[in-house]
């Protein structure tokens, strides 16, 4: 389903900060993405999510050499990408209910369909009275929940979660990990950055490790 | 229902360019009013000169030393009538001599001129007026003779200035206009940067994102214009009554709408080169 082959990154021509990453990730695979902070985790997601380009080197997501692609077939894929932020990036000036809603209205779902795909998942996440807020009236394990909501309502092909349980309690983690198991379960492939080591342990899945830019191990 | 602007941007953003449109429309329908009255009466002015030969049967002999008598005009116009009379390019002529009270001449008792107006067919060879100055000049040496051609030369380059002059406020406008829609765009696309990389990222596509800002962008232009052009039509149609505008004045009422398409269109290009390149950073 997404496949790399040697790709590097670099920024407005500085050092590369991914170099060399090779990786296949099948269609319903689960994987952990570990580092340190700065070693190029967040490019690395950037380039699954279609936020950058390779600055070289080939990635193909869903059958697609996202480089080659034209806009119109990158925003496609990005369509089934589903993504959570570690900063949530819910907009300020949308309720809980619109931030939710936004991927199926980028996708002209029907206004029934969304009102009911937002009810299930608000209900099973537990944000079912906070619709109508503002994020900003949200704690920030509230917020991560909404993120969480958006980016799994469309059943993506592929989820990426940038520490997705970082700001939860452990119930609620739990919680999550067992929604993101169900998703993978129904095909979603996921890649799951995350420091969690006992997450890790609990919920055994390959880990993808990088280190200055490189993909060390699988 | 599909994703609104306002997820993207603010009702309230725009709301000033509201008040701009209807200034710059106002401008425009101004201008458009100008450039149809500039017409209308220049038509006007040279429709009733250009197909007329004036001649004067004056006082003095061709010296301009001698006076003539009374008798002497009244011989010399009978002649010019003569001679013209049957000429097939003259529809009518019209003679007229002011009373001697009428001339500031009369303290020293000059003889009144004649003065002959020659209406010819607006079909004519095209150097009838020549050829008829020439006879009568040949003739009588001493009448003067007056064709228009001057004067609607002089007419039509006050004109053509005046065209340019219209034309270029209303060029003036729309670039004004052009200049502070692409400010405000590309102000508002900083401002909500964060909301569209989101939901860049979730799938909109680049000309998603510009139809947006172009659906709210026209709403705001429609609605500054409407009002701009309900005020021009209370000012310009008893000012067009009391300039007894003919069926120019039709065309001036069609161009109206123009105005508004006009403001759409140059508004939903300026916000599609703005936002398209503003996007082309992102993949």
């Amino acid at each position: 389903m997404i496949t790399a082959q040697k790709i590097g990154l670099r920024y407005d021509g500085g050092p590369e900060v991914i170099n060399d990453a090779s990786f296949h990730l099948e269609e319903g695979s689960f994987h952990y993405l570990t580092g340190p902070s700065g070693s190029g985790k967040t490019s690395l997601m950037r380039m699954l999510h279609v936020g950058k380009l390779p600055s070289r080197g080939v990635m193909r997501i869903f059958g697609s050499d996202i480089t080659a692609a034209s806009r119109g077939e990158r925003a496609k894929i990005r369509r089934k990408i589903g993504v959570i932020f570690q900063n949530y990036r819910l907009l300020p000036h949308l309720s809980v209910f619109d931030n939710i809603a936004l991927p199926l209205r980028l996708a002209d779902a029907p206004e029934p369909k969304i009102k009911q795909a937002v009810t299930d998942i608000v209900e099973w996440i537990g944000l079912g009275d906070n619709l109508k807020s503002k994020p900003v009236f949200l704690s920030g394990g509230q917020q991560q929940r909404a993120a969480i909501a958006r980016a799994v309502i469309t059943k993506p092909k592929f989820l990426l979660a940038d520490e997705p349980t970082g700001n939860l309690d452990d119930a609620m983690g739990l919680r999550i990990m067992a929604l993101f198991e169900e998703l993978n379960r129904s095909g979603t492939a996921i890649v799951l950055a995350t420091h969690n080591e006992a997450m890790i342990d609990r919920f055994p899945h390959p880990v993808l490790k990088i280190k200055d830019g490189a993909l060390i191990s699988t | 229902m599909s994703l609104s602007s306002s997820t993207v941007i603010p009702s309230s953003t725009f709301r000033h360019i509201s008040i701009m449109v209807f200034f710059m429309a106002s401008l425009m329908g101004f201008c458009a009013f100008g450039l149809i009255s500039v017409t209308s009466i220049i038509s006007g002015w040279t429709n009733d000169i250009t197909d007329t030969i004036t001649i004067e049967i004056p006082a003095f002999d061709n010296t301009n030393k001698t006076i003539l008598s009374d008798k002497d005009i009244q011989s010399q116009t009978q002649y010019v009538i003569d001679l013209i009379e049957n000429d097939p390019a003259i529809i009518n002529l019209k003679s007229y001599r002011p009373d001697a009270s009428e001339m500031i001449d009369d303290r020293f008792n000059i003889p009144a001129p004649v003065f002959l107006t020659l209406y010819l067919h607006e079909n004519r060879a095209n150097n009838t007026e020549q050829r008829i100055a020439k006879s009568i000049k040949k003739s009588v040496p001493n009448a003067i003779i007056k064709t228009p051609t001057e004067w609607i030369k002089n007419i039509q380059s006050t004109a053509t200035t005046l065209y340019f002059v219209f034309i270029g406020l209303m060029i003036c406008v729309l670039i004004v206009t052009g200049v502070v829609v692409a400010g405000v765009v590309r102000t508002q696309l900083v401002a909500s940067k964060e909301t569209i990389q989101l939901i860049h990222l979730c799938g909109a596509s680049a000309s998603r994102i510009t139809n947006l800002f172009q659906s709210v962008i026209i709403k705001t232009v429609i609605k500054g214009c409407i009002p701009s052009l309900i005020i021009i039509a209370f000012i310009i149609t008893p000012l067009a009554a009391y300039l007894q505008f003919d069926g120019s004045l039709l065309l001036y009422w069609l161009s109206l709408p123009m105005i508004i398409i006009l403001f759409i269109v140059l508004s939903a290009i300026v916000t599609l080169m703005t936002v398209t390149n503003a996007l082309r950073d992102m993949p």
